[in-house]
């Protein structure tokens, strides 16, 4: 076990800092150097902001971001809204640099549940299939990581499937998903980033988590709790994680880690607004479309307007489905069977494809 | 041969204009929640080309021999026309105006200053 991180100095310059956060020897602070290096895989390449560059951009606002926060609340949390958790599980990357890909499903995953209303629904997203299905194009490796513009497009373009299809395991490999991968595709309607702090807590206060990236110095490794900034050590790369939070009293946001549940808080960590470049800018996930069966459920409002082929159902627990508009026959069928279930209060199996009901069975 | 419409004699439970409710931006998707237990039909005056009338029930329906011809009853307001610039648009409201008079279920409409409903919510 290396023994290169001094954490009781650490956190006598913690204090003398006059920070909030306590070190400790870590399960990544714990591994040789060159291995807790692997772990940052954060290269901003095709115009997204040197890490220099964010860096610099935060810290000159940082006390703008405080107050930023007009229309939004002061505080918020998508792992305790109204008791209910929208936050997938902590995964651990490994000794791999695909942080991107792990920064990118999580705020994914959470745009699902958040989109579904529904705290407890199962997704759990391939980072491998991200990483080294879609990731290659754009030259992303476990050793010199990946940057946030293609892993975006990968889920609007591609779509990734369920873990189960590609499980990630933290090494360099080849492509190997299931054979079905595209039946089991998730994808996003869209994403764009956000440069305003304000924009920031107000998208995550009423639309979900948000991806961001930030430099990361070598005492962050050595993080257990409190709201991180950085007293010590030099740069040693970029980082991307998910916003799940934020709060103005304590002037921090609250991130979704991907070194596992044994790291910092559960996983998770606080960093000062303004700090190592976090909220230069964020990415948004605007919307989750789904492929696949929505068994057993029912259809309680419909929706029509004066254009070809437009109409709607609202699905019980699920929200507002588009009726397929390949043909007349097509869409009048669907919609009359839709009717039908709702009228006779029956309930329907459904299949989306890409979001639009495209076959269903009323039971 | 002219256009023709519903017979008001035949519509019961008409009395005076409905509520008019937010002016609407026409929307190429439902933005909608549905409504709770406790919403009931709402009043107010929207802009006047466009006003949404909400919480009706529909209590009869009107289809005729003519292109893009059909109604709907809305109880306490009476006959209202569905838009007709599109057939797969006129029979897609149809369907949810004749899903409303079999339910029963709660309708907001946007009507137009051609007094034709354009957009229709089915509860």
């Amino acid at each position: 076990m290396p023994q290169d991180i001094d954490v009781s100095q650490l956190n006598t310059l913690i204090k003398a800092a006059n920070a909030s956060w306590v070190a400790a020897s870590t399960s990544v602070s714990d591994l040789p150097p060159d291995e807790r290096r692997s772990r940052l895989g954060y290269v901003p390449r095709g115009g997204e902001e040197s890490l220099e560059q964010r860096v610099a951009n935060s810290a000159g606002r940082a006390a703008a971001t405080r107050a930023a926060a007009i229309g939004a609340p002061a505080a918020y949390d998508w792992r305790n809204v109204g008791g209910s958790n929208y936050v997938t599980p902590v995964r651990d990357q490994g000794g791999c640099g695909s942080c991107v890909s792990f920064g990118t499903t999580a705020t994914v995953e959470s745009a699902f549940r958040i989109q579904r209303g529904n705290p407890g629904l199962a997704v759990d997203l391939s980072e491998a299939s991200l990483f080294f299905c879609v990731g290659p194009a754009t030259s992303a490796n476990c050793t010199d990581g990946w940057y946030m513009t293609p892993a975006m497009d990968g889920y609007k373009n591609t779509g990734i499937p369920d873990e189960a299809c590609f499980p990630y395991t933290d090494h360099q490999q080849a492509c190997g998903q299931c054979a079905d991968w595209q039946n089991r595709a998730t994808k996003i309607s869209g994403w764009h980033t956000i440069g305003s702090p304000a924009d920031m807590k107000t998208w995550i206060s009423t639309r979900g988590p948000l991806a961001t990236c930030f430099t990361v110095y070598s005492d962050f490794y050595s993080y257990r709790s409190g709201v991180y900034r950085h007293v010590s050590g030099g740069v040693e790369g970029g980082h991307c994680v998910c916003v799940v939070g934020y709060s103005d009293a304590g002037g921090f946001w609250i991130c979704k880690n991907s070194w596992g549940a044994g790291w910092g808080e559960s996983g998770f960590f606080c960093i000062a607004y303004g700090e190592c470049g976090i909220d230069s800018t964020m990415w948004a996930v605007e919307g989750v479309v789904e492929t696949g069966w929505l068994n057993n459920t029912h259809v309680i409002g419909l929706w029509a307007i004066d254009q070809d082929r437009n109409a709607w159902a609202y699905l019980a627990g699920i929200g507002w489905r588009k009726i397929a508009t390949d043909n007349d026959n097509i869409f009048f069928d669907l919609l009359r069977l839709l009717a039908a279930a709702k009228e006779g209060g029956r309930p329907v199996n459904v299949y989306q494809t890409n979001g639009i009901i495209t076959q269903l069975y009323v039971l | 041969m002219a256009e023709a419409k519903p017979e008001q004699g035949m519509l019961a439970g008409v009395s005076g204009s409905g509520g008019a409710g937010l002016a609407g931006a026409a929307a190429a998707a439902p933005t909608a929640e549905p409504p709770s237990a406790a919403e009931g039909g709402t009043t107010g005056v929207g802009a006047a080309a466009t006003v949404w009338v909400n919480g009706k029930k529909i209590n009869a329906l009107w289809a005729i021999n003519q292109n893009r011809n059909s109604w709907v009853g809305v109880a306490g307001v009476g006959w209202v026309k569905l838009a007709n610039n599109s057939d797969s648009a006129i029979v897609a409201l149809t369907m949810l105006g004749a899903n409303a008079k079999i339910t029963q279920g709660t309708v907001n409409y946007r009507q137009e200053s051609d007094n034709m409903i354009h957009e229709i919510y089915v509860w």
